[in-house]
């Protein structure tokens, strides 16, 4: 696309390509290397990051001599099924490797699966994995691989907060673009000059304002007329949060835009509205994927503003769940590593699969009609 | 005419309001709110009358030297963004379109990369690479030969922004790299191409050429900047623990969030965090319309 | 002419505008329609419930990886299975996030029925402030709780929370016997006693005492509150300073503070302390890298290690040089948190009534001594309760403590704000070598407000 090269020769470009290398390669190594020790970290159990922090993980794979022991059913033994519902007769084993007598990787049997040895088992005696049947050895094994994730999902209750996250990003974002870009257009292609300026300049002040400096009015306001705990009031919330840098980011967009396309369109008889569709949407795919990506990213990201707005588990969003294992007393830094990557990772695949519309898009942009 | 001028109104309001009335709607009480707060002793916790105060809470406010601290620390922020994270955006958004290295997507990739990480994950790697014998005090042990050395820069009032200001850097200058990228692209290759036959070297194109054109861009990031650099607060309160390290990196947002949440002691820490709050915009927007008069300077 | 330029832009956008014009509107209708029907659903939610049921809106204090939180969540889904017609509509937070919502809840009016709060200057302030907080002694039954184990909460002896435990105990000398022992050394006496510990402990590459210097709050809580009894001979003496009868720049205060540089400089505690955060703290403990550990007794059910938790002796610090006779031996215990009603809980009789009969549930003998086993309170509030023999060992040892020591005041339950954190700050600083012991004392005098 741009046939400007550099000049390979000279010492100085040697120079600078040597620099520009360490810097990235450092910048490179800097950013990956934490998240990929958060990645496979996320697959130990708590026993063995206490051990030794930076070793690869092992023991949730290596299970097939894992030690269970049988418990008798006690208080904080919750099943997993409905005793009431459910009567047939189990045998209740625990984990003596991981997190042993805390009863967090406990498994009900069903006796009537079990080999008659085995389910003769008293409360105290133990047995090794590799003793049950096949079937349900690589049930169990599959569930002590995936326990930090198992129990993320299901105590946090994140897929919900997924699905919540993931609306409020689409919802806000989408209607941060089609706002924003309308109040954009107005504000750098229509007359009223002097309205203009003075509307883009509230909501640009609306930038400099902190989502933390406002969270108690913002919450009395919501409280009185109940839109507090609910998605139509959060959506508003980061809808209104957005759009300002969007507001600016279009608006010097659209201002660079030819106004000869706008005038002849009129002269043609366009209504604005039909140039704003057809005209200034389609060529604003660039700011729009700019601004799209900044405030879904800002917006699934985001905690304070959720932590304070939602109370109840219908609206939390992923940053609040990531959040509650993030104690200090915490006895499972596993379940904590693997709430992050579960909320770190859509991020990312967002990101990778928007880096070649990016670079497109920014590409596409730059031809002029 | 007059009719026709209506009409034209009419569909300008239309395209304005969505946007207008929800922000109105979402943010204008809550400032209206806090600016009046400012100027009275009302305790929402505690119910009450509304009694103005005046301007006794900014008062304190400049006589508070937590304050000062805060801003110096602000203002530090505020250059490592201007001076640290826009001229690097600018020299590797440069060095990615110039075509200096391979795998330019790869690295494009990278350093945009930890802008879409949440600062809680940011958090917890940072507590955990600087802890008591963590990887970076190994690194310093093993490179000084001292077997106790420890990463000590955070406890220090005087060097607490070393660190800080290397993770503002690390994570917000893919953002303006990846503007400068898109404005690089923007430019017309016949200036370029004009300049190269004339003779001109690399950084000749660089300063008399690009820069000029990008003047836009460097001011537009500029203001993205300050503003950024004033309001942002869950990277340095996620970094920092609570006590020392957080005191000595404290920043405006973060002694305005622990007035009003955390000091019980104060009954009017409501009315005096939102005067801080109040401070930060008019500190921002006196910051911005300086770099725009600075900008426009130049231009001569 | 209007032909030509219809085509001239269709070929220029390369056919997009169609294709764009066309899902505009109906994404924009389908999203309306989401909005509302998801909003409506909600409502609906609330309304069509089989049974009609009392609503208890509760703030929970619990982390998701914590045993606090998973035994909550199991409380809770075992109550309400059992109470079909009681909704406990909890929100479950914790540390700075649970506070931060309290403070935003209560000053925007959105007050829970039922909340996890305490009675001192830092978990019970904002619900005095708002006027929330509420005498629980003529609604909980006085045979089920000892009322003589609940301590006065109020000018009038008002209880306001039901505590989970009796004091909570934050000066804990968690002291590892096994590793002691093997370096050739015994329970010390005497500080003295530590010291002559240091070289050995040096040579083993192990520190003597671990504290969890990166947390400013633990050298309040779980330190200086049990130094600054010992070295004034009064329980009281912090109560008494807030109220103005002691000064902080009081000598007492002063030497108080010197003892932490006295110890680092005698290497008992680690300069690096300042770096090591409240899960580096255990770890190191429960990794046997330290022979004592400086925390509250709270921690007693995170000691994963069974080599070190089956060790274990919780003791008060020993004879400190300086101190006063009448407090030998003393630790630092403040009246525990726990969950209690508001007035506007307790404002609606149903709703009321129903918070007791969960709070009854909660503090059930079997729910109380998983709690103690798990170690997460010192004993129990409840009348004729009778300790299981078969109690984790580390447990008993607590129990010993706090039938043993005689308690004093902890510094955070009395001291609060830019004060507590200029004292907490400045502790970190004197440990650091920033500080000195007189600067901070004066500077906490300063922030007081009487």
């Amino acid at each position: 696309m741009n046939s400007f090269t550099v000049k390979t020769n000279t010492l100085e470009s040697v120079g600078w390509r040597t620099l520009a290398y360490i810097v990235l390669i450092g910048w490179a190594l800097i950013t990956i290397l934490p998240l990929f020790w958060m990645v496979y970290s996320s697959f130990k159990s708590n026993e063995e990051l206490v051990r030794d922090i930076y070793a690869f993980p092992k023991e949730l794979f290596d299970n097939k001599n894992d030690e269970y022991i049988v418990i008798k059913p006690q208080l904080n033994v919750v099943p997993d099924y409905d005793p009431e519902v459910d009567t047939r007769e189990r045998l209740i084993i625990e984990s003596t490797s991981i997190s042993p007598g805390r009863r967090l990787m406990v498994h009900f049997l069903l006796k009537e699966e079990l080999p008659a040895p085995v389910a003769a088992l008293e409360p105290g005696d133990t047995l090794e994995l590799n003793q049950l049947p096949l079937d349900m050895r690589i049930r169990l094994s599959w569930k002590t691989i995936w326990f930090n994730y198992r129990s993320a999902f299901s105590r946090g209750r994140l897929g919900w907060k997924f699905a919540n996250s993931l609306i409020y990003a689409v919802v806000s974002t989408f209607m941060i673009n089609l706002f924003g870009l309308m109040m954009a257009f107005a504000l750098s292609k229509l007359q009223f000059k002097k309205l203009s300026l003075v509307i883009g300049g509230v909501v640009g002040i609306g930038y400099l304002i902190s989502i933390n400096s406002l969270i108690i009015p913002l919450f009395l306001m919501l409280t009185s007329i109940n839109l507090t705990d609910t998605h139509v009031g959060i959506i508003l919330v980061y809808t209104a949060f957005g759009l300002p840098l969007a507001v600016m980011l279009d608006s010097q967009f659209i201002h660079g835009l030819p106004s000869s396309l706008i005038e002849s369109a009129r002269m043609d008889g366009a209504s604005t509205f039909r140039v704003f569709r057809s005209i200034i949407a389609p060529m604003s795919t660039p700011v729009v994927v700019t601004v799209s990506i900044i405030s879904a990213l800002g917006i699934w990201n985001e905690f304070l503003l959720v932590l304070v707005l939602a109370s109840s588990e219908f609206t939390k969003s992923l940053p609040v769940g990531v959040y509650s294992f993030s104690s200090l007393t915490s006895t499972q830094l596993g379940w904590q590593l693997a709430a992050l990557v579960i909320a770190t990772t859509p991020a990312m695949i967002v990101y990778f699969l928007f880096q070649n519309r990016l670079a497109e898009g920014v590409v596409g942009g730059a031809i002029k009609g | 005419m007059k009719k026709r001028v209506r009409r034209e109104l009419l569909v300008y309001l239309g395209m304005v309001a969505p946007a207008l009335v929800i922000y109105l709607f979402i943010v204008a009480y809550p400032v209206v709110y806090s600016v009046l707060l400012s100027f009275s002793d009302f305790n929402p916790n505690r119910g009450g009358v509304w009694n103005f105060v005046g301007f006794r809470h900014y008062e304190t406010m400049l006589a508070d030297s937590n304050f000062w601290y805060a801003l110096k620390n602000n203002m530090i922020v505020v250059g490592i963004s201007v001076f640290g994270q826009i001229p690097i955006g600018f020299m590797l958004a440069y060095i990615l379109f110039r075509k200096m290295v391979k795998a330019r997507i790869f690295f494009q990739t990278i350093v945009f990369l930890p802008h879409f990480l949440s600062t809680i994950v940011i958090g917890i790697m940072w507590k955990r690479l600087f802890q008591a014998d963590g990887p970076v005090s190994r690194l310093i042990q093993m490179i000084t030969g001292d077997p106790t050395a420890q990463f000590e820069l955070m406890l220090y009032p005087e060097t607490v922004m070393i660190p800080i200001g290397f993770a503002l850097i690390w994570i917000y200058t893919g953002l303006y790299m990846i503007i400068f990228l898109a404005n690089l692209q923007k430019i017309d290759e016949n200036l370029m191409e004009a300049a190269k036959i004339d003779g001109a070297t690399e950084s000749q194109i660089f300063l008399k050429v690009i820069v000029p054109i990008l003047a836009g861009t460097i001011l537009i990031s500029t203001i993205l900047a300050i503003a950024g650099s004033l309001r942002g607060f869950d990277l340095i309160f996620s970094i920092t623990t609570q006590g020392l390290q957080r005191n000595n990196a404290m920043v405006l947002p973060i002694f305005m969030y622990q007035t009003a949440f955390q000091n019980y002691t104060n009954e009017m820490r409501f009315a005096y965090g939102a005067a801080i709050s109040n401070a930060i915009v008019v500190i921002s927007l006196i910051l911005i319309l300086f770099s725009r008069l600075l900008s426009r300077k130049r231009d001569f | 002419m209007g032909t030509n330029t219809n085509t001239s832009r269709v070929r220029r956008n390369g056919g997009s505008m169609k294709s764009t014009r066309q899902w505009i509107a109906p994404v924009t209708a389908a999203l309306l329609v989401f909005l509302v029907g998801v909003t409506g659903c909600q409502k609906a939610e609330v309304e069509t419930a089989a049974v009609k049921q009392v609503v208890v809106k509760t703030m929970a204090y619990g982390d998701n990886s914590n045993q606090e939180g998973i035994n909550w969540v199991r409380i809770v889904n075992a109550f309400e299975k059992a109470n079909p017609d009681i909704n406990i509509d909890y929100e479950m937070l914790y540390d700075e996030a649970y506070h931060q919502k309290v403070v935003a809840r209560l000053a925007a009016g959105d007050v829970p029925d039922l909340a996890y709060m305490g009675a001192d200057a830092r978990w019970g302030a904002p619900w005095k402030e708002a006027g929330q907080q509420f005498d629980h002694t003529d609604y909980i039954d006085s045979d089920f709780y000892d009322f003589s184990l609940i301590p006065a909460m109020g000018p009038d002896g008002e209880i306001y929370e039901i505590p989970l435990g009796t004091s909570n105990i934050t000066t804990v000398l968690y002291m590892n016997e096994k590793l002691v022992k093997s370096l050739g050394f015994s329970r010390p006496e005497t500080y003295q006693d530590m010291v002559a510990m240091v070289p050995a402990a040096k040579k083993a590459g192990i520190e003597v005492v671990s504290i969890d210097g990166a947390d400013g709050w633990a050298w309040g809580s779980c330190y200086m509150s049990a130094v600054v009894a010992r070295m004034s001979g009064d329980p009281q003496w912090v109560s008494k300073a807030v109220a103005g009868e002691n000064k902080f720049t009081d000598t007492v205060m002063v030497d108080s503070l010197s003892m932490i540089s006295r110890m680092v400089d005698d290497g008992v505690i680690s300069s690096k302390s300042v770096l090591v955060d409240y899960g580096g703290n255990i770890a190191a403990y429960n990794n046997e890298k330290a022979l004592f550990m400086v925390q509250g007794q709270w921690v007693a059910g995170s000691i994963e290690n069974p080599e070190v938790s089956e060790n274990t002796i919780m003791m008060a610090w020993p004879r400190l040089p300086g101190e006063k006779p009448a407090t030998a031996g003393s630790v630092a215990a403040a009246i525990q948190v726990g969950y209690g009603l508001t007035q506007k809980g307790a404002s609606d009789p149903e709703v009321r009534d129903a918070a007791l009969k969960f709070l009854r549930y909660f503090y059930s003998e079997p729910e109380t001594t998983q709690r103690l086993r798990d170690g997460a309170i010192v004993a129990p509030i409840l009348k004729g309760y009778e300790v299981p023999d078969d109690l984790p060992t580390i447990v008993k040892r607590k129990v010993d403590l706090a039938q043993t020591a005689m308690s004093t005041d902890v510094i955070d339950a009395f001291l609060s704000g830019d004060a507590n954190d200029a004292l907490n700050t400045g502790m970190q600083k004197i440990a650091n070598g920033s500080a000195t012991a007189k600067e901070v004392a004066k500077q906490v005098e300063s922030l007081v407000q009487r």
